[in-house]
């Protein structure tokens, strides 16, 4: 039986890991946002139902991020021309952002996932290679190799001005 | 247990470039991590430097719809999908059960022929190979039993995908069938082939487009409402408890004033005195709770006002997003120079070449593809000749109604018209696959029983007024598309 969660501790516990998450199926998903706030809210009950207030905060960031990734992964990728995240910059960082966000749409599912866990979420080596079930050494080489993606794959934006 | 490390703005700088290229130890990269997250001055600083990292830092900066934990909130509210199984998913399971046991029976049964083996006494080393062999279960048994399980496996996936293509849009589904029935009949339908054509097989019409497009989203603040309602119980039940401290605090009070009004004996006076004084005092407490109770009177209707308040801007910002994905559909449609032939009542309706059609289709889908319900397999069936195309754009559940209907032929079509008219309406428009007739709103559950009376089957979209029964004068404009 799942455990009952009493509204502080729901909040806390929301409030502290949804922007990683929102952020996370966001950008997995191509940019719906719509789309990724569905995901996003029916990742936090089913891993907030599997979980307990006693629970790390690690614990319950791991089980959210794995269960977003797991529903992002059979989504179908459109790329988003939404640039509602983007006020207050200045034109050139918009375009540097928007650059960046379709040269990360363009990677395959795998590649942007690692690259979204470090780079975004920032989490430790250890606990990419937990969500993901590999390596911790396997995630640091993949993640290396995923940044050199990203990085041929922005070349190739500007080289084709999209 | 080693000390957690903790980064100053200095240790900042000193360590920027092993951070940027990720070559930090975890515990520092975490230090690092956790000092941006409090110091805007360092992060901004950080920020300057355009590394990749940085940017894809930078694109997570998102922010979260405000009613999300309420959603969250109302969503954990209700019971969990676990605990209502359809039946489809009992027999899925039973059936994953019988698999796993039958699994562990031949994994039972392998182990105990291997066990026995072991335990035979050393005469059976001198056994020829065949005689071996023949102690242990045979390839046939071993291939009937795989085969057993696969055949399982199979049925238990396609039983599987049978479920969940019937928990997908299930309309699209029946619509579906109802086309493929319908299709047989389009044949035999007067669609005005010349006679001599009929006998021989006659090129196959393009079959018409039918998309529907919901530019609202679903209403999220559902938890927000919910929020609302509780804290509208709360304010009652205070208001209640004041009126009851009220009448409390006027006997009380009337006590005090009649007991300090009387004339004691001395003797009389101390108790006497003291009951008044009791009273007063209780008098005292009252009207302390009494004004922590009119604060929290306070305090709940103006968190009521504020979540209306914020009810209200979700749903006029739903509405305006709403209608610029409105708006963007039809500027596609209209950069691609596509005339209509009708636009009105939620509906367009157009004929156009197949590579515009599919352009259209990309167009929409790229306003947002989840809102696309397309009804006829566009991708799939587009040919090489002009294509009709209509799209139903759909916002809130008040709506023009918009029906489905598998008529069977223009003779039933035909009986439809006539039926709109005798009810007092009108047929406004009118297409191979699509017609637009208003009738009388009184008339409508009439109207739906001479279709049920004509037998043809109908799927109702739109309208909040379609199913309530509670009907009132004027007219109602309802668009209707032929599944055949």
């Amino acid at each position: 039986m799942a455990y009952q969660w009493d509204d502080s501790s729901l909040r806390s516990a929301v409030e502290l890991h949804q922007r990683k998450v929102f952020a996370l199926a966001v950008h997995l998903i191509g940019g719906d946002k719509d789309k990724a706030y569905d995901i996003a809210s029916g990742v936090f009950v089913d891993t907030l139902r599997a979980s307990f207030p006693l629970d790390t905060d690690n614990s319950l960031l791991i089980g959210l991020i794995r269960r977003t990734i797991e529903k992002c992964r059979d989504v179908k990728v459109v790329p988003s021309l939404d640039d509602s995240g983007f006020e207050g910059l200045s034109a050139e960082k918009r375009g540097s952002l928007r650059m960046i966000r379709a040269s990360l749409q363009s990677l395959p599912f795998e590649v942007r996932t690692l690259l979204l866990l470090r780079d975004q979420v920032h989490l430790p080596y250890k606990h990419i290679s937990s969500v993901l079930g590999i390596s911790e050494n396997d995630a640091r080489i993949q993640t290396t190799q995923a940044r050199v993606k990203l990085r041929k794959a922005v070349e190739e934006v500007i080289a084709h001005g999209r | 247990m080693e000390d957690k490390v903790v980064f100053g703005c200095e240790e900042i700088r000193k360590r920027l470039k092993p951070f940027l290229e990720d070559l930090l130890a975890e515990d520092e990269y975490q230090a690092y991590i956790t000092h941006l997250d409090t110091c805007s001055k360092c992060k901004e600083h950080v920020g300057r430097f355009g590394s990749l990292s940085n940017q894809l830092w930078e694109l997570g900066d998102i922010k979260v719809p405000a009613d999300f934990l309420s959603t969250v909130r109302f969503n954990m509210s209700e019971p969990a999908p676990e605990e209502s199984q359809t039946p489809a998913e009992k027999k899925r399971n039973n059936l994953f059960a019988v698999i796993v046991i039958l699994a562990l029976i031949s994994a039972g049964a392998a182990a105990g022929m291997m066990y026995f083996k072991k335990d035979k006494p050393p005469v059976m080393v001198t056994r020829t190979i065949q005689e071996k062999k023949a102690l242990s279960p045979s390839d046939s048994e071993s291939k009937a039993l795989l085969n057993e399980l696969q055949s399982i496996a199979v049925s238990l996936g396609a039983s599987d995908k049978k479920a969940k293509s019937r928990e997908a849009a299930t309309e699209t589904t029946v619509e579906k069938t109802a086309e493929a029935a319908a299709d047989a009949d389009e044949g035999a339908a007067d669609d005005g082939a010349p006679p001599e054509a009929k006998g021989a097989k006659a090129p196959q019409k393009p079959k018409p487009l039918h998309w529907h497009f919901q530019y609202m989203d679903k209403f999220k603040d559902d938890g927000l409402k919910k929020d609302i309602q509780a804290m509208d119980a709360k304010l009652q039940q205070a208001l209640e408890a004041k009126e009851k401290l009220a009448a409390e605090m006027a006997v009380l009070k009337q006590k005090a004033e009649t007991e300090f009004g009387k004339q004691y004996t001395k003797k009389e006076q101390a108790t006497k005195a003291g009951v008044a004084m009791q009273a007063a005092d209780d008098l005292r407490k009252k009207t302390e709770e009494s004004k922590s109770l009119l604060s929290e009177i306070n305090f709940l209707k103006e968190g009521k006002q504020d979540a209306e308040y914020m009810s209200r801007q979700i749903s006029e910002d739903r509405r305006r997003k709403g209608l610029e994905r409105k708006g963007k559909v039809m500027d596609a449609l209209a950069a691609l120079n596509i005339r209509f032939e009708y636009q009105n009542h939620g509906v367009v309706a157009f004929s156009t070449t197949a590579e515009k059609a599919k352009d259209a289709l990309q167009k929409i889908l790229s306003v947002s593809p989840s809102a696309l319900n397309d009804f006829t397999s566009a991708v799939n069936v587009l040919s090489e000749t002009d294509q009709r195309v209509s799209i139903y754009l759909s916002g809130d559940a008040d709506n023009d109604l918009h029906w489905h209907a598998k008529s069977g032929g223009s003779a039933k079509r035909s009986d439809l018209f006539n039926a709109v008219r005798e009810l007092g309406g009108s047929v406004e428009y009118e297409s191979s696959n699509m017609a637009v007739f208003s009738v009388p709103k009184a008339e409508l559950d009439d109207l739906r029983v001479r279709m049920q009376a004509m037998r043809i089957a109908l799927t109702e979209f739109g309208g909040s007024t379609s199913k309530d029964g509670v009907l009132s004068s004027g007219p109602v404009t309802v668009s209707v598309y032929f599944t055949s």
